[in-house]
């Protein structure tokens, strides 16, 4: 099982400080969302944990071990859908896979690949290149990618952002079917999102960042029950409780950078 | 009817009534007008084989501007004659030396791409590895770097006397020459397209743990791959430039040779000979190598 634990981590790109002080303990089989405004950090606590940085100070464990560097265990949905443009959708995936399952064969490989390809619904793009895909194309490319992989801890960062609604949804569905599967929690999420929404579906717990520099500012546990439908969701009162809470919190910050006079980070965002 | 009235055509109608129209002595230019005949037929070849509307109108002005050439050439050696018969003899004279030299030319081109493939492929197979090995290597780019600011931007033909000294051939001297002015270019540019593989695709083969040979052939080779054609271009470029100067070393063959030579005793229908065929033969292996570079790259963005 993969516990997570960030304790007193602070990140600085040079002078401009990017986190500060931030604490969060993520359970084995948890999900839990980072929402806040752009530039608040959640990207880079995401690269931190995924081993692609290293912290100013503090330290990341997973299971009790410190994090030094990335590893398969640990899948990762980049924002930019990094898939490596030379490749077909299907070479990317099979590429990330024979690094995954070293015992397997070729053909199973392949057929996994397919599968998940499938899945999200590019079953008529196998042997396109990423220049051939459109912008939501690349992200299922590179979701199926993660998902194919099946890592224990995934860390997405607004893996749904590119994607019209239904598709959306439909791969929603399959984050949660593979989490869930048969009743037993699988798989650790970190997962950063705009979407209040989206986050009341997905997450445990929500943390709330604010800006400048980024921190957690509350951790709002989402005591929904499971499975979540959609259309259940949006009649339960206790929905619109934590919705209306959670997008108070994110006003609340905003409200504050704006009245300090300060700017707004853009960009910064992307891990 | 109206889509042929093309400048093209047009000044290929008036080149052929140039051509066929007798001179006061009654002579007919006849290979002259066989020649932009087929001209115009491997235009109309490459037509068929192009579907590119923008393609075939630039096919058909570079002809245009040909026949423009081959007009006024004629009709200023051959007819009105205000160029000295000496440095400008007339295209009939040039042409009919062309075929007649093929045979010695082909001889002559034999020896020459003998010298670039040894120059040129040895010089890509030494810079490509050593390059992507250098920039990978944060220590070793660090060593390197001094090296190839000082070395760099010396002009091979510099070391030609003590290549010959050094070598126990000439031709052996000769390959060395197109070795040095080929490698650096491609060296440089493979260095700096490793350095510039983006970060993204960097950060995603460490998530996926890609290491070694992987790592290599499946990210490092083909994220620097259009720094490393853009990089052996220049360096095939260089080789043609060196060409000229490696025939020089002790021998007395190859196209490069064959031009400085006969220029030397005022020869000119065969300097000029020499010179078409030269372009001829470049044209052809800058094509076959724009092939290569189209299917090494059809995955970026540029490449249709």
């Amino acid at each position: 099982m993969y516990e997570i634990d960030i304790k007193d981590v602070y990140f600085s790109y040079g002078t401009q400080k990017v986190l500060e002080d931030v604490n969060l303990t993520v359970q084995s089989g948890e999900s839990i969302c980072l929402i806040g405004p752009s530039g608040c950090g959640k990207s880079t606590l995401l690269r931190l944990i995924a081993g692609l940085s290293s912290p100013s100070s503090g330290v990341l464990t997973i299971n009790g071990q410190k994090i030094t560097g990335a590893g398969l265990d640990r899948g990762v949905v980049f924002q930019d859908y990094s898939l490596f443009p030379w490749l077909t959708a299907l070479q990317n995936i099979t590429l990330a896979l024979k690094q995954a399952y070293k015992d397997k064969t070729k053909s199973e490989i392949k057929e996994i690949a397919a599968n998940y390809l499938d899945l999200v619904g590019l079953s008529g793009s196998f042997h396109k290149l990423p220049k051939e895909l459109s912008g939501g194309m690349r992200q299922r490319a590179a979701i199926a990618q993660v998902f194919a992989i099946n890592p224990p801890v995934l860390l997405m960062d607004e893996p749904f952002g590119a994607l019209d609604a239904i598709t959306r949804a439909h791969l929603q569905d399959l984050l949660l079917n593979l989490w869930d599967q048969a009743g037993q929690r699988q798989k650790t999420i970190l997962f950063v999102t705009h979407d209040v929404d989206e986050a009341l579906l997905l997450a445990d717990k929500i943390a709330v960042f604010t800006l400048n520099p980024g921190k957690i500012k509350t951790v709002v546990p989402i005591d929904l029950p499971r499975p979540r439908v959609r259309k259940q969701l949006h009649g339960q009162k206790k929905f619109h409780e934590l919705r209306d809470t959670v997008l108070n919190l994110l006003n609340e910050s905003i409200i504050y950078e704006l009245e300090a006079g300060e700017n707004i980070y853009p960009g910064g965002d992307g891990i | 009817m109206r889509k042929y009235i093309t400048t093209s055509n047009v000044l290929l109608i008036l080149l052929l009534g140039l051509f066929l129209y007798p001179l006061p002595s009654g002579k007919i230019y006849w290979l002259l007008a066989l020649l932009a005949i087929v001209l115009k037929i491997s235009q109309l070849i490459i037509k068929s084989f192009s579907s590119n509307e923008e393609k075939r109108k630039s096919t058909a002005d570079v002809l245009a501007i040909l026949y423009l050439f081959f007009g006024l050439w004629h009709l200023f050696s051959a007819r009105y004659i205000i160029l000295s018969k000496l440095l400008f003899p007339e295209p009939e004279v040039v042409f009919k030396m062309f075929f007649a030299e093929l045979p010695d030319l082909l001889q002559h081109l034999l020896h020459t791409l003998i010298l670039l493939t040894n120059g040129y492929v040895l010089a890509l197979a030494v810079a490509i590895p050593l390059g992507l090995i250098i920039g990978t290597n944060k220590r070793l780019l660090n060593v390197a770097d001094p090296y190839m600011r000082v070395l760099g931007p010396i002009p091979p033909i510099v070391y030609i006397p003590y290549a010959i000294s050094l070598l126990p051939t000439f031709q052996l001297a000769s390959i060395a020459v197109i070795f040095l002015g080929a490698f650096w270019p491609v060296f440089g540019n493979t260095i700096h397209g490793v350095l510039n593989i983006p970060r993204n695709l960097i950060d995603a083969s460490k998530v996926l743990n890609l290491r070694g040979t992987t790592l290599f052939f499946k990210v490092i080779l083909p994220g620097a791959m259009p720094s490393i054609c853009l990089g052996a271009n220049l360096s095939l470029l260089f080789s043609f430039l060196m060409l000229v100067a490696a025939e020089l070393i002790g021998s007395s063959v190859g196209v490069g040779w064959y031009i400085r030579h006969f220029g030397a005793f005022g020869d000119y229908p065969r300097v000029i000979s020499g010179l078409i065929f030269f372009g001829l033969i470049v044209t052809i292996i800058t094509w076959g190598t724009g092939r290569i570079e189209r299917h090494l790259l059809k995955w970026t963005d540029t490449v249709k």
